[in-house]
């Protein structure tokens, strides 16, 4: 146990399924050699085989308090990153030429399926077909299984705020953690020959800035904050109004990230006429977000019914932030206006003279 | 070539880095080698953090943004991020200040399109030297040439054709990409100085809003998005918001979270539709019937606004039974004016001049349905009735009984539509652009409108039917149209007496704006000389061939379309009576295309028409682009454009997100790279060079106006003033020449990356929004109109749903009705609808590695279950669709969101993504809709971004089979 632990809740009311987040990450962390099919921030259509392709079937966490065995998904399971052949299209002088991914012949190709080739398929029968949108990062958990299952000691979590990181001087690649996390959130770099996920943005977190997947979504989806701060929305709506629930508690590995479950358009009845429920099915949502749901989803519409009638609600303010810097708790810096933003730069042979000596780039203490 | 702080890159890095420091030992054995570099003090690295920490760092940040159409999108704040001169990550500025402690703020803006273009614009795609093709149009074969050759080559077919066959044979092919800024800037100057001829393709893409235009006199008109919030019901109809407004989705969910209500109505079950508390599904097409169901139970059942209905609406006025025609003054009176429209006053019991300054009834009590006798001026007596009696009896026979039948719906379903809009305080819509890409498009809007009239939902906070949203600067026209910042004020002063004595007449600043933009279309004019436009439909109808895909008249038969007579035959009425004018005019082949912010090849439904009619007429064809998108394949030159973080500029944005917003160059353009602005420039440098030296000076436009090539290049620039590679100042010199933007310098909006509009700009694409801009508020739309009564530029100078045109009356939409979607293609199963994709705006990331990474890599065609079933389609399948136009080949998609019946693709896949020669596009004839030839009438007219023919493809029918595995394409 960490002294203090962050946190994140996700509204999936407010998810359209945008992928901001999946490239706010990918364009800072996953752009360096072995990481092109890392996507450390998922959003998949839910229901839907999810990213690993049928995570949720590939075992890990615990149950009772014992580890239990998990698979570690491939590289095709979560999706292979094809490249394109757009230089052949443009420059190969080939008139018939089309654009084409690289996985195999065009009309005969097994690995199509990238991590989120189920995109808006949902479930369900027309005209009640439902589908939402769920984001995923890691969910640097209270009891991380991926900790637990590394025999190098080669994952901590931070004390100060339970970030859960992979130390990649002490990684030697064995990919226990693979196995053991049941949200199947690690991946591995074949060219460094090291497990790899997210970081919670650290860097970006220990200059007081929300981490990317936060900050740079447009629909205002993710709250940040320590779950000990009762000013903080985290608390708040963990806590206090309890609307935010874990998914897949019952992986046993107290995960830190939250999610307010989606209410959804009525379904119709066999004559066509609208009913007055939700139609993405309740043991759907339980499934996913535990026993709480009903009480969730029912506390919303009631919020909703009554600032429609005129009254307040602190609930409903507190969703709708309408000051979209209150989402991140105490992580509400402008990444501008950090300090230490200035490279690691490669030394110039050419540029080294007594008359002009290089500056020292102080990194501080910051590990 | 990327951009990747790679551990190799680090390493060289580290390299420096003396033994001293603990370091794992992949780096150990590089330093030993260059220990010798070991001289200064170095960067410390502690341990593998420190690499992470070192990717989140940078050189400088610059305020940017991307300039395309994102339209309803448009535009985000970005922060720029540059390291060792290049472009490495974006992140969004958030920093839009909160317009009041009520309203939830704008921040962040941005989406996942925006987030990766310091990837896009590096990757394979990006070309960065001129090219020449060197085998056939569209072989793929090109080679690198320098500016100078490529320019000089152009120069000279340039001249060729202007010389020896007019200056109306240049054409620039303008798309959604168009900036009203420094990119139009340059066209506008070249096509003001050289009277070359510029497509105005709103109608075109299928954006006309056509409904819209018929029934308000405009179509730009949008509420921000911040005033959905004050909203009690939105409908989303018509509009995919979740896909297109993805920076502002949020504040049409928090307002449910105030206690607002969403109801989507759509086909499928679409992304919107599940934010949504009813999704109501209907057949394809069937908008109309349900709307005109609508205003059936608000009529029947009591609920018309009739203070708002009988001062804003034409509802009372009355129409002569005998000529079908409005009845005017000059109908009743000798001497009368035919402008004054007549309604029957209750006060004084007979009829009565309709207010005309203003719509203040003053002591007018008109009566609303009103069937009756007036006496003529020449004593006969004709019967009148209000265009509220005759919508009565029109609306009539859309009971919900019926209604349900022709939407494929169920009744109470309708009752219940209706009652919760009749009981919402405030009603408000998102209608984008679905609606007009039916053929039958335009009578959907007007009934939709209809409701949001009958019921007063309109010009109110969180209430209103939405229009077409644009905003722009106003400075933008003076640049182009001045010879010289010095004599803007004079060029547009020449103006004024017209515009004096209209506004003494009693017509308002709008509509003397609309007919500012209108003469774009009529070259030649004497009062001031304007770059000239033309409706892209036509053109590529009568040019391109497209119009041949729908010749035969036996189509109108076959296809149901309903029409009375060949389309040919309303084409030439329209073209004969000046009604649609369309320059160059039939029969004068145009010789040169420039295509600039435009990829025709990509989204021209038919477009195989264009290569075989259009391609052999042109000497050149000069795609300005950064990579060889679908046009530029069958080009003969793509020229290499500077994309947005590489040049300075602004452009137009919407009411939704009423902010200014600015690029400013974060890096130099990459190779040779020129800035729009800086290519044209360049053009007209060699154009004039080249005229120089084979002696040619001045040329005659058709309509007699000089057109000095010996001089190009000195008039666009204003004598050296603007040269290539002064964007910057070009840019400035909008920013301060327009009206909108008072509180900040350029320098001060550049550095912050955006500003709020301060007022309405007086210029023809957005003065449609006739409202303030209010600081601390949301703008609310249309309240000039609504709470300042001032008159709508309609011909009855009211909001109108009976329409007197001859074309109208002829196909019996003189009011709503509602027709049934054509066969389009033929009698095929099902319908192919469609709507803009997620994953990129128009087709700018279509062929992105990320961007396909994270969907599906090829073209995907939306199918129910039921339909699949039945032709033995799974997932993933590849199919064949096609009808009696054309077919292409996709990958099937199978979803139980979809209605049966239906297919859906999302759109801008570029032709080379399509294993086929055919693309999705290539099944659609789009054949011209005669109301839309309409013209010579006071609000039916070719103004800019509206009131041409449109472009349409969600009628389109098809069927899919299944491709066998292993089969060609």
């Amino acid at each position: 146990m960490s002294k203090r632990q962050v946190a994140m809740v996700m509204d999936l009311n407010k998810c359209i399924g945008c992928h901001t987040c999946s490239i706010a990450c990918k364009t800072l962390w996953t752009r360096r050699e072995g990481m092109k099919h890392m996507w450390w921030n998922t959003v998949n259509t839910q229901p839907g085989e999810g990213t690993p392709h049928n995570y949720e079937q590939m075992g890990g966490g615990f149950r009772n308090g014992e580890a239990q065995k998990g698979i570690r998904p491939t590289e095709e399971d979560f999706g292979v990153a094809w490249d394109f052949n757009h230089d052949d299209v443009f420059h190969g002088g080939d008139e018939d030429a089309f654009l084409q991914a690289n996985y195999g012949e065009w009309n005969n190709g097994e690995n199509w399926k990238g991590p989120n080739w189920d995109e808006d398929i949902g479930a369900g029968e027309f005209p009640n077909s439902y589908y939402f949108y769920l984001p995923r990062i890691c969910n640097h958990c209270t009891k991380p299984a991926c900790l637990e299952a590394c025999p190098r000691k080669a994952i901590e979590k931070r004390d100060e705020d339970g970030i859960v990181l992979i130390n990649e001087d002490r990684c030697s690649g064995y990919r226990f953690c693979q196995e053991a996390c049941p949200y199947k959130k690690i991946y591995f770099n074949e060219i460094l020959g090291k497990s790899q996920k997210c970081i919670f943005c650290f860097p970006r977190i220990d200059e007081g800035v929300a981490t990317a997947c936060s900050r740079q979504c447009p629909g205002r989806v993710r709250f940040l904050g320590y779950h000990d701060d009762p000013e903080g929305p985290i608390y708040k709506l963990v806590h206090e109004y309890k609307v935010a629930l874990p998914l897949h508690s019952e992986y046993g590995t107290d995960p830190n990230v939250f999610y307010v479950p989606p209410i959804s358009p009525v379904k119709y009845d066999d004559e066509g006429n609208p009913t007055d429920e939700h139609r993405i099915p309740l043991e759907y949502l339980e499934s996913l977000f535990g026993p709480r749901v009903k009480e969730v989803l029912d506390k919303i519409e009631s919020e909703r019914k009554r600032v429609a009638a005129g009254e307040e609600s602190e609930l409903m303010d507190l969703l709708i932030s309408r000051k979209w810097l209150d989402m991140f708790g105490p992580f509400s810096k402008h990444p501008r206006d950090v300090v230490s933003a200035e490279p690691v730069r490669i030394v110039d042979p050419a540029q080294l003279s007594g008359a002009n000596p290089v500056q020292i780039m102080d990194m501080g203490d910051k590990s | 070539m990327s951009v990747n702080l790679d551990r190799r890159g680090f390493l060289k890095g580290l390299a420096a880095v003396s033994g001293t420091l603990a370091m794992p030992s992949f780096v150990a054995a590089a330093a030993e080698n260059v220990a010798a570099l070991a001289k200064s003090t170095v960067p410390k690295y502690t341990d593998w953090k420190d690499i992470f920490r070192n990717q989140w760092s940078w050189d400088k940040v610059v305020r940017s943004t991307h300039h395309l159409n994102c339209w309803t999108q448009a535009h985000c704040a970005w922060d720029v991020y540059v390291k060792d001169g290049l472009v490495f990550r974006e992140e969004q500025a958030g920093e839009y200040e909160q317009v009041n402690p009520e309203l939830p703020d704008f921040n962040p803006r941005g989406c996942q399109k925006g987030g990766c273009f310091s990837h896009r614009m590096y990757d394979d795609t990006r070309i960065t030297h001129p090219l020449r093709r060197v085998g056939e149009r569209g072989s793929g074969k090109w080679e690198r040439v320098s500016w100078e050759e490529a320019l000089d080559d152009i120069a000279d077919a340039y001249i060729d054709a202007t010389v020896e066959e007019g200056t109306d044979r240049t054409i620039w092919d303008l798309g959604p990409g168009i900036d009203l800024g420094v990119s139009t800037a340059a066209q506008g100057r070249f096509s003001m100085l050289t009277q070359s001829i510029g497509l105005d393709m709103d109608g075109e893409i299928g954006d006309s809003r056509r409904g819209t235009l018929e029934t308000f006199g405009k179509i730009q008109f949008e509420r921000s998005a911040d005033d959905y919030f004050n909203s009690d019901l939105i409908l989303f109809w018509g509009g995919n918001p979740v896909h297109t407004q993805i920076p502002q989705a949020h504040f049409y969910i928090e307002a449910k979270y105030r206690g607002a209500k969403i109801i989507s109505i759509s086909p499928d079950l679409n992304p919107s539709a599940t934010k949504a508390d009813l999704w109501i599904s209907l057949k394809p097409g069937t908008d109309g019937a349900l709307a005109l169901g609508v205003c059936h139970l608000i009529v029947k059942e009591g609920h018309v606004d009739e203070a708002f209905v009988k001062e804003q609406t034409d509802l009372p006025l009355l129409v002569r039974d005998d000529t079908k025609e409005f009845l005017k003054e000059a109908d009743i009176l000798e001497g009368g004016r035919e402008d004054f429209f007549v309604l029957w006053d209750e006060a004084s019991n007979a009829p009565q001049v309709a207010p005309f300054r203003t719509l203040t009834l003053g002591d007018l009590k008109p009566k609303l349905d009103v069937s009756d006798k007036v006496t003529l001026k020449d004593g006969k007596s004709v019967k009148v009735r209000s265009v509220f009696s005759m919508l009565k009896e029109r609306l009539e026979p859309y009971t919900p009984a019926h209604v349900a039948k022709l939407c494929g719906l169920n009744e109470k379903v309708i009752h219940r539509f209706a009652k919760e809009i009749v009981s919402a305080r405030a009603v408000s819509s998102i209608a984008q652009t679905t609606m007009c890409k039916f053929y039958h498009g335009n009578l959907a809007e007007r009934s939709v409108a209809l409701i949001f009239c009958l019921t007063g939902n309109m010009g109110r906070k969180g209430a209103g039917f939405a229009g077409f949203p644009l905003l722009t600067p106003d400075g933008g026209d003076k640049f182009q149209v001045a010879p010289s910042l010095k004599e803007a004020k004079e060029t547009f002063a020449k103006l004024e007496p017209m515009i004096a004595q209209r506004i003494a007449n009693g017509d308002t600043m709008e509509m003397v704006m609309q007919d500012f933009g209108g003469m774009m279309f009529q070259p030649g004019n004497p009062l001031i000389r304007l770059p000239i436009w033309t409706s892209g439909t036509l053109f590529w109808n009568v040019h391109g061939g497209i119009g041949e895909h729908s010749a035969d008249p036996a189509l109108i038969k076959k296809w149901d379309l309903k029409i009375k007579r060949p389309i040919y035959q309303y084409l030439e009425e329209s073209l004969e009576k000046n009604w649609q004018p369309l320059h160059p005019p039939p029969g004068r082949d145009p010789r040169i295309m420039f295509c600039m912010v435009s990829n025709t090849m990509r989204r021209m439904r038919g477009s195989e028409k264009l290569r075989e009619v259009l391609w052999p007429k042109l000497k050149k064809i000069v795609v300005f682009d950064w990579r060889i998108n679908s046009t530029g394949r069958y080009a003969d030159y793509v020229l290499p454009i500077a994309p947005w973080y590489e040049r300075t500029s602004l452009k137009w944005v919407t009411p939704l997100s009423p902010y200014l917003t600015t690029t400013e160059a974060a890096t130099k353009p990459m190779g040779e790279s020129l800035s729009d602005w800086g290519a044209v420039v360049m053009l007209a440098k060699h154009i004039q060079q080249r005229a120089l030296a084979r002696g040619i000076t001045t040329v005659k436009s058709p309509q007699g106006l000089d057109v000095n090539l010996h001089t190009l290049y000195d008039d666009l620039t204003m004598n050296g003033e603007f040269k290539e590679g002064d964007d910057d100042k070009v840019a400035k010199a909008i920013y301060d020449l327009s009206e909108t933007h008072t509180k900040m310098t350029w320098e001060e909006t550049k550095k912050k990356g955006f500003a709020r509009f301060e007022q309405l700009p007086h210029e023809p694409s957005s003065i449609g929004n006739m409202c303030d801009i209010p600081e601390n508020d949301t703008m609310v739309p249309l309240t000039y109109h609504v709470k300042d009564k001032v008159p709508w530029p309609t011909a009855s100078r009211r909001i109108s749903f009976y329409i007197d045109h001859p074309l109208y009356l002829e196909m019996d939409e003189g009011l709503p009705v509602y027709k049934e979607p054509p066969k389009m293609g033929g009698d095929y199963p099902l319908m192919l609808t469609g709507g803009k994709t997620r994953w990129s705006i128009h087709s700018t990331w279509r062929d992105s590695d990320l961007m396909l990474r994270l969907h599906r890599p090829d073209p995907a065609i939306l199918m129910s279950k039921a339909d699949a079933k039945a032709r033995d389609i799974e997932d993933g399948d590849w199919v064949r669709a096609y009808n009696d136009i054309g077919e292409f080949i996709a990958r099937a998609q199978v979803t139980p969101s979809m209605r049966p019946g239906q297919s859906l693709m999302w759109h801008a896949w570029e032709k080379y993504q399509f294993p086929s020669k055919g693309d999705m596009n290539s099944v659609s004839p789009s054949p011209l809709n005669p109301v839309e030839l309409a013209g010579g009438h006071p609000h039916l007219k070719a103004g800019i971004l509206s009131g041409q023919s449109s472009m349409y493809d969600r009628d389109t029918r098809i069927e899919i089979v299944k491709l066998p595995k292993g089969a060609k394409a």
